[in-house]
Protein backbone atom coordinates (compact mmCIF):
# COMPACT_ATOMS: atom_id res chain seq x y z
CA UNK A 1 0.00 0.00 0.00
CA UNK A 2 1.47 3.67 -1.53
CA UNK A 3 2.07 6.69 0.98
CA UNK A 4 0.05 9.03 1.04
CA UNK A 5 -1.50 10.86 -1.39
CA UNK A 6 0.53 14.26 -2.31
CA UNK A 7 -0.91 15.50 -5.38
CA UNK A 8 -4.09 13.87 -6.22
CA UNK A 9 -4.63 13.66 -10.77
CA UNK A 10 -7.81 11.94 -12.99
CA UNK A 11 -5.43 9.17 -13.73
CA UNK A 12 -2.74 8.81 -11.81
CA UNK A 13 -1.87 10.21 -8.38
CA UNK A 14 1.55 11.33 -7.13
CA UNK A 15 1.95 9.52 -3.53
CA UNK A 16 4.95 10.26 -1.04
CA UNK A 17 7.56 7.24 -1.51
CA UNK A 18 7.77 5.00 1.20
CA UNK A 19 10.27 2.39 2.39
CA UNK A 20 8.10 -0.48 0.96
CA UNK A 21 7.67 1.14 -2.58
CA UNK A 22 11.55 0.93 -3.13
CA UNK A 23 11.62 -2.56 -4.87
CA UNK A 24 9.40 -0.95 -7.34
CA UNK A 25 12.19 2.04 -7.95
CA UNK A 26 14.82 -0.51 -8.05
CA UNK A 27 13.18 -2.73 -10.70
CA UNK A 28 12.78 0.28 -13.24
CA UNK A 29 16.38 1.78 -12.58
CA UNK A 30 17.83 -1.40 -13.27
CA UNK A 31 15.49 -2.59 -16.21
CA UNK A 32 17.61 -1.86 -19.11
CA UNK A 33 14.47 -0.13 -21.52
CA UNK A 34 14.25 2.19 -18.43
CA UNK A 35 17.79 3.22 -17.12
CA UNK A 36 19.30 3.52 -20.73
CA UNK A 37 17.01 6.30 -21.87
CA UNK A 38 17.82 7.43 -18.24
CA UNK A 39 21.25 7.72 -19.21
CA UNK A 40 22.00 4.97 -16.55
CA UNK A 41 25.04 2.55 -17.05
CA UNK A 42 24.83 1.41 -13.86
CA UNK A 43 24.29 -1.75 -11.35
CA UNK A 44 21.71 -0.22 -8.73
CA UNK A 45 21.81 -2.69 -5.68
CA UNK A 46 18.61 -2.67 -3.13
CA UNK A 47 21.48 -1.37 -0.95
CA UNK A 48 22.19 1.15 -2.91
CA UNK A 49 18.26 2.12 -3.66
CA UNK A 50 17.87 1.97 0.01
CA UNK A 51 21.01 4.63 0.62
CA UNK A 52 19.12 6.72 -2.17
CA UNK A 53 15.78 6.80 -0.08
CA UNK A 54 17.43 7.45 3.15
CA UNK A 55 20.33 10.50 1.50
CA UNK A 56 17.53 12.23 -1.71
CA UNK A 57 14.23 10.97 -1.08
CA UNK A 58 14.16 11.57 2.88
CA UNK A 59 16.90 14.15 3.04
CA UNK A 60 17.46 16.54 -0.19
CA UNK A 61 15.53 19.65 -2.09
CA UNK A 62 14.53 17.99 -4.92
CA UNK A 63 10.87 16.09 -4.77
CA UNK A 64 10.99 12.18 -5.44
CA UNK A 65 7.31 10.71 -5.53
CA UNK A 66 5.14 7.86 -6.99
CA UNK A 67 2.81 7.41 -9.62
CA UNK A 68 0.01 5.63 -8.77
CA UNK A 69 -2.77 4.14 -11.01
CA UNK A 70 -6.29 3.96 -9.53
CA UNK A 71 -7.09 0.11 -9.12
CA UNK A 72 -10.23 1.19 -11.23
CA UNK A 73 -8.63 3.23 -13.57
CA UNK A 74 -9.56 0.11 -16.02
CA UNK A 75 -6.05 -0.43 -17.88
CA UNK A 76 -5.48 -3.95 -16.40
CA UNK A 77 -6.77 -6.79 -15.85
CA UNK A 78 -8.71 -9.28 -17.94
CA UNK A 79 -11.54 -10.01 -15.99
CA UNK A 80 -14.72 -8.63 -17.56
CA UNK A 81 -16.85 -10.77 -14.87
CA UNK A 82 -17.55 -7.59 -12.84
CA UNK A 83 -16.21 -8.94 -9.49
CA UNK A 84 -13.86 -7.22 -7.35
CA UNK A 85 -10.58 -8.98 -8.00
CA UNK A 86 -7.70 -8.45 -5.08
CA UNK A 87 -5.89 -5.63 -6.73
CA UNK A 88 -9.31 -3.08 -7.61
CA UNK A 89 -9.24 -0.39 -5.19
CA UNK A 90 -5.87 -0.43 -4.51
CA UNK A 91 -3.29 2.57 -6.09
CA UNK A 92 -0.73 0.53 -8.11
CA UNK A 93 2.80 2.15 -8.08
CA UNK A 94 4.20 2.07 -11.68
CA UNK A 95 7.07 4.38 -11.34
CA UNK A 96 8.49 7.66 -10.02
CA UNK A 97 8.84 11.27 -10.74
CA UNK A 98 11.67 13.58 -9.75
CA UNK A 99 12.05 17.16 -9.43
CA UNK A 100 16.03 17.68 -8.84
CA UNK A 101 18.72 20.07 -8.71
CA UNK A 102 16.23 22.70 -7.36
CA UNK A 103 18.71 25.84 -7.33
CA UNK A 104 17.01 28.25 -4.90
CA UNK A 105 18.84 31.21 -5.85
CA UNK A 106 17.68 30.80 -9.92
CA UNK A 107 14.50 29.41 -9.29
CA UNK A 108 15.57 26.49 -11.48
CA UNK A 109 15.20 22.64 -11.30
CA UNK A 110 14.99 19.54 -13.83
CA UNK A 111 12.21 16.87 -14.17
CA UNK A 112 12.83 13.30 -14.80
CA UNK A 113 10.15 10.44 -14.89
CA UNK A 114 11.20 6.93 -14.89
CA UNK A 115 7.69 4.08 -15.96
CA UNK A 116 7.57 0.60 -15.96
CA UNK A 117 7.37 -0.47 -19.54
CA UNK A 118 4.57 -2.75 -18.85
CA UNK A 119 2.50 0.28 -18.13
CA UNK A 120 3.74 2.26 -21.62
CA UNK A 121 1.39 3.77 -23.87
CA UNK A 122 -1.79 4.56 -21.51
CA UNK A 123 -0.34 8.46 -20.94
CA UNK A 124 0.66 7.90 -17.16
CA UNK A 125 4.01 9.36 -18.36
CA UNK A 126 2.47 12.78 -19.35
CA UNK A 127 -0.10 13.09 -16.40
CA UNK A 128 2.49 12.73 -14.08
CA UNK A 129 4.81 15.02 -15.53
CA UNK A 130 2.03 17.64 -15.61
CA UNK A 131 1.17 17.16 -12.09
CA UNK A 132 4.88 17.31 -11.10
CA UNK A 133 5.18 20.53 -13.30
CA UNK A 134 1.84 22.47 -11.92
CA UNK A 135 3.27 21.40 -8.31
CA UNK A 136 6.94 23.00 -9.47
CA UNK A 137 5.41 26.44 -10.57
CA UNK A 138 2.06 26.84 -8.37
CA UNK A 139 3.47 25.68 -5.29
CA UNK A 140 7.62 25.74 -5.40
CA UNK A 141 7.61 29.48 -6.83
CA UNK A 142 9.90 27.82 -9.06
CA UNK A 143 10.95 30.43 -12.44
CA UNK A 144 12.34 27.78 -14.88
CA UNK A 145 12.03 23.82 -15.07
CA UNK A 146 14.49 21.82 -17.68
CA UNK A 147 13.97 18.27 -19.17
CA UNK A 148 16.89 16.47 -20.89
CA UNK A 149 15.75 13.73 -23.46
CA UNK A 150 18.01 11.33 -25.51
CA UNK A 151 17.72 11.84 -29.41
CA UNK A 152 16.86 8.24 -29.24
CA UNK A 153 14.18 8.62 -27.19
CA UNK A 154 10.69 9.95 -29.18
CA UNK A 155 8.29 8.45 -26.49
CA UNK A 156 9.47 10.47 -23.58
CA UNK A 157 10.31 14.01 -25.89
CA UNK A 158 6.36 13.76 -26.51
CA UNK A 159 5.82 13.86 -22.93
CA UNK A 160 7.55 17.49 -22.81
CA UNK A 161 6.26 18.74 -26.06
CA UNK A 162 2.83 17.96 -24.81
CA UNK A 163 2.87 19.75 -21.75
CA UNK A 164 3.87 22.77 -23.70
CA UNK A 165 8.47 22.34 -23.05
CA UNK A 166 10.28 24.71 -25.79
CA UNK A 167 13.01 22.96 -27.70
CA UNK A 168 16.12 24.65 -26.27
CA UNK A 169 19.02 22.99 -28.08
CA UNK A 170 20.77 19.41 -29.20
CA UNK A 171 23.83 19.19 -27.04
CA UNK A 172 25.58 17.03 -29.49
CA UNK A 173 27.45 13.42 -28.56
CA UNK A 174 26.96 13.97 -24.51
CA UNK A 175 25.92 10.38 -24.27
CA UNK A 176 26.83 6.47 -25.02
CA UNK A 177 24.07 4.55 -25.58
CA UNK A 178 24.09 1.17 -27.72
CA UNK A 179 27.80 2.02 -29.16
CA UNK A 180 27.44 5.26 -29.99
CA UNK A 181 27.64 8.21 -28.71
CA UNK A 182 24.29 10.22 -28.61
CA UNK A 183 22.87 13.60 -28.95
CA UNK A 184 20.94 14.87 -25.89
CA UNK A 185 18.05 17.51 -26.72
CA UNK A 186 17.19 20.17 -24.36
CA UNK A 187 13.72 21.50 -23.30
CA UNK A 188 12.43 24.25 -20.81
CA UNK A 189 9.32 25.43 -19.65
CA UNK A 190 8.89 28.57 -18.38
CA UNK A 191 6.49 29.94 -15.09
CA UNK A 192 4.88 32.72 -17.57
CA UNK A 193 4.14 29.95 -20.98
CA UNK A 194 3.01 27.62 -18.34
CA UNK A 195 0.58 29.40 -17.15
CA UNK A 196 -0.49 30.88 -20.82
CA UNK A 197 -1.56 27.53 -21.39
CA UNK A 198 -3.53 26.60 -18.85
CA UNK A 199 -5.25 30.00 -19.24
CA UNK B 1 56.06 31.83 -6.99
CA UNK B 2 53.63 29.94 -9.20
CA UNK B 3 54.07 25.98 -9.58
CA UNK B 4 55.63 23.95 -11.96
CA UNK B 5 54.82 24.37 -16.01
CA UNK B 6 52.45 21.72 -17.14
CA UNK B 7 51.29 23.19 -20.52
CA UNK B 8 53.44 25.43 -22.62
CA UNK B 9 51.69 28.33 -24.94
CA UNK B 10 53.00 31.02 -26.78
CA UNK B 11 52.66 33.96 -24.03
CA UNK B 12 50.81 31.99 -21.45
CA UNK B 13 51.80 28.87 -19.29
CA UNK B 14 49.45 26.63 -17.20
CA UNK B 15 51.27 25.80 -14.07
CA UNK B 16 49.75 23.30 -10.83
CA UNK B 17 48.36 25.56 -8.51
CA UNK B 18 49.59 26.01 -5.32
CA UNK B 19 48.91 27.27 -1.30
CA UNK B 20 50.43 30.45 -2.30
CA UNK B 21 48.11 31.08 -5.26
CA UNK B 22 45.14 31.31 -2.77
CA UNK B 23 45.82 34.80 -2.31
CA UNK B 24 45.55 35.59 -5.75
CA UNK B 25 42.57 33.62 -7.16
CA UNK B 26 40.82 35.17 -3.85
CA UNK B 27 41.68 38.69 -4.67
CA UNK B 28 40.61 38.16 -8.23
CA UNK B 29 37.28 36.13 -8.12
CA UNK B 30 35.77 37.96 -5.84
CA UNK B 31 34.67 41.18 -7.88
CA UNK B 32 32.23 41.77 -9.63
CA UNK B 33 33.65 41.65 -12.81
CA UNK B 34 35.08 38.15 -12.69
CA UNK B 35 32.53 36.44 -10.24
CA UNK B 36 29.75 37.87 -12.93
CA UNK B 37 31.49 36.01 -15.35
CA UNK B 38 31.30 32.62 -14.08
CA UNK B 39 28.02 33.28 -11.84
CA UNK B 40 28.88 32.82 -8.27
CA UNK B 41 27.37 35.53 -6.21
CA UNK B 42 28.50 34.40 -2.89
CA UNK B 43 31.55 35.64 -1.21
CA UNK B 44 34.57 33.41 -0.66
CA UNK B 45 37.23 34.09 2.11
CA UNK B 46 40.53 32.72 1.71
CA UNK B 47 39.43 29.17 3.51
CA UNK B 48 36.69 28.55 0.70
CA UNK B 49 38.83 29.45 -1.88
CA UNK B 50 41.32 27.15 -0.72
CA UNK B 51 38.97 24.41 0.18
CA UNK B 52 37.70 24.74 -3.43
CA UNK B 53 41.13 24.76 -4.86
CA UNK B 54 42.83 21.88 -2.69
CA UNK B 55 39.37 19.41 -1.40
CA UNK B 56 37.77 19.07 -4.70
CA UNK B 57 39.29 16.71 -6.55
CA UNK B 58 36.71 15.77 -9.15
CA UNK B 59 38.38 18.11 -11.82
CA UNK B 60 41.77 19.20 -13.19
CA UNK B 61 42.54 23.16 -12.54
CA UNK B 62 45.46 25.38 -13.78
CA UNK B 63 46.51 28.81 -12.97
CA UNK B 64 47.19 30.58 -16.22
CA UNK B 65 50.40 32.79 -16.28
CA UNK B 66 52.34 35.44 -18.83
CA UNK B 67 55.46 36.75 -18.40
CA UNK B 68 55.83 39.60 -16.05
CA UNK B 69 58.73 41.32 -14.49
CA UNK B 70 62.06 40.12 -14.45
CA UNK B 71 60.53 37.22 -16.50
CA UNK B 72 58.65 35.63 -13.43
CA UNK B 73 55.64 33.96 -14.54
CA UNK B 74 52.47 36.24 -13.43
CA UNK B 75 49.17 34.85 -12.46
CA UNK B 76 46.23 35.96 -14.70
CA UNK B 77 43.68 33.49 -14.31
CA UNK B 78 42.37 30.08 -13.75
CA UNK B 79 41.50 27.27 -16.71
CA UNK B 80 39.79 23.73 -15.80
CA UNK B 81 37.22 21.23 -16.33
CA UNK B 82 35.61 18.25 -15.34
CA UNK B 83 35.13 15.27 -17.21
CA UNK B 84 32.42 12.04 -17.17
CA UNK B 85 34.36 9.15 -17.04
CA UNK B 86 32.21 6.67 -19.35
CA UNK B 87 30.81 9.65 -21.76
CA UNK B 88 34.04 10.95 -22.37
CA UNK B 89 31.80 14.68 -22.36
CA UNK B 90 33.83 17.38 -20.68
CA UNK B 91 32.84 20.95 -19.62
CA UNK B 92 35.64 23.93 -19.51
CA UNK B 93 35.59 26.56 -17.45
CA UNK B 94 37.71 29.82 -17.15
CA UNK B 95 38.45 33.09 -15.48
CA UNK B 96 40.67 35.85 -16.24
CA UNK B 97 41.54 38.43 -13.45
CA UNK B 98 39.96 42.01 -14.56
CA UNK B 99 43.36 43.55 -14.87
CA UNK B 100 44.37 41.38 -17.32
CA UNK B 101 41.05 41.37 -19.65
CA UNK B 102 41.24 42.18 -23.59
CA UNK B 103 44.61 40.61 -23.91
CA UNK B 104 43.07 36.86 -25.30
CA UNK B 105 44.72 35.33 -22.48
CA UNK B 106 41.54 33.72 -21.95
CA UNK B 107 41.45 32.52 -25.69
CA UNK B 108 44.93 31.13 -25.72
CA UNK B 109 45.04 29.30 -22.22
CA UNK B 110 41.84 27.70 -23.00
CA UNK B 111 42.84 26.62 -26.25
CA UNK B 112 45.91 24.63 -24.70
CA UNK B 113 43.85 23.56 -22.47
CA UNK B 114 41.08 21.81 -24.79
CA UNK B 115 44.49 20.64 -27.06
CA UNK B 116 45.05 18.77 -23.55
CA UNK B 117 41.78 17.24 -22.97
CA UNK B 118 41.47 15.73 -26.48
CA UNK B 119 45.05 14.54 -26.74
CA UNK B 120 46.04 13.55 -23.27
CA UNK B 121 42.34 12.40 -21.67
CA UNK B 122 40.52 11.37 -24.11
CA UNK B 123 37.62 13.26 -23.87
CA UNK B 124 35.06 13.24 -26.56
CA UNK B 125 33.39 16.20 -25.90
CA UNK B 126 34.09 19.50 -24.63
CA UNK B 127 30.96 22.06 -23.48
CA UNK B 128 31.33 25.38 -22.41
CA UNK B 129 28.73 27.30 -20.52
CA UNK B 130 27.96 31.29 -21.04
CA UNK B 131 25.54 33.87 -19.33
CA UNK B 132 23.97 36.17 -21.76
CA UNK B 133 25.72 39.36 -21.90
CA UNK B 134 29.28 38.18 -21.31
CA UNK B 135 30.86 38.84 -24.48
CA UNK B 136 34.30 38.33 -24.14
CA UNK B 137 33.46 34.77 -22.33
CA UNK B 138 31.25 34.15 -25.78
CA UNK B 139 34.12 35.01 -28.54
CA UNK B 140 36.48 32.40 -26.48
CA UNK B 141 34.35 29.90 -27.28
CA UNK B 142 33.92 31.36 -31.12
CA UNK B 143 37.53 32.02 -31.93
CA UNK B 144 38.22 28.25 -31.07
CA UNK B 145 35.62 27.04 -33.12
CA UNK B 146 33.19 25.44 -31.06
CA UNK B 147 29.68 25.25 -31.57
CA UNK B 148 26.54 27.10 -30.87
CA UNK B 149 24.26 24.42 -29.56
CA UNK B 150 21.67 26.03 -27.73
CA UNK B 151 20.05 28.90 -25.59
CA UNK B 152 18.75 27.60 -21.75
CA UNK B 153 16.37 30.31 -21.54
CA UNK B 154 16.25 32.30 -17.90
CA UNK B 155 18.34 29.77 -16.71
CA UNK B 156 20.31 31.98 -14.51
CA UNK B 157 19.55 34.66 -12.65
CA UNK B 158 22.16 38.03 -12.30
CA UNK B 159 21.59 41.97 -12.24
CA UNK B 160 18.28 42.17 -11.17
CA UNK B 161 16.83 39.77 -14.09
CA UNK B 162 17.14 36.13 -15.31
CA UNK B 163 19.24 35.56 -17.96
CA UNK B 164 20.41 33.18 -20.88
CA UNK B 165 22.30 30.57 -21.03
CA UNK B 166 24.43 29.67 -23.96
CA UNK B 167 25.62 25.76 -24.83
CA UNK B 168 28.59 25.61 -26.37
CA UNK B 169 30.37 22.23 -27.80
CA UNK B 170 33.22 20.97 -29.72
CA UNK B 171 33.90 17.43 -30.65
CA UNK B 172 36.80 15.81 -30.82
CA UNK B 173 36.59 15.12 -34.67
CA UNK B 174 36.40 19.14 -35.05
CA UNK B 175 39.13 19.87 -32.85
CA UNK B 176 41.46 17.75 -34.45
CA UNK B 177 40.22 18.93 -38.44
CA UNK B 178 40.61 22.37 -36.83
CA UNK B 179 44.19 21.86 -35.69
CA UNK B 180 45.26 20.43 -39.07
CA UNK B 181 44.38 23.61 -40.72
Amino acid sequence: MPGAVFLPGDRVSLHTIEEADLEVLNRNVNDPRVRRPMTSASVTTMTETQEFYENVVCDDDGVNLLICVDGDDGEDDSDDDGDEDESDGDPEAVGDVALFDVDERTRSAEVAIALDPEHWGNGYATAASRLLVAYAFDERNLHRLQARVMATNEASRRIWEKLGFVHEGRIREDQFDDGEYRDTHYFGLLESEWRAGND
Amino acid sequence: MPGAVFLRGDRVTLRTLEREDVDFVHEHKNPPGVRRSFIWPYPENRDDVEEFLFEEDDGTSLLACVEGEDDDPEPVGQVGFSVEDRTRAAEIGVWIARPYWGEGYGTEACERFVDYAFDERNVHRMSARVMDGNAGSRRIWEKLGFEHEGVLRDAEFMGGEYRDMHVYGVLEDEWRERDDR
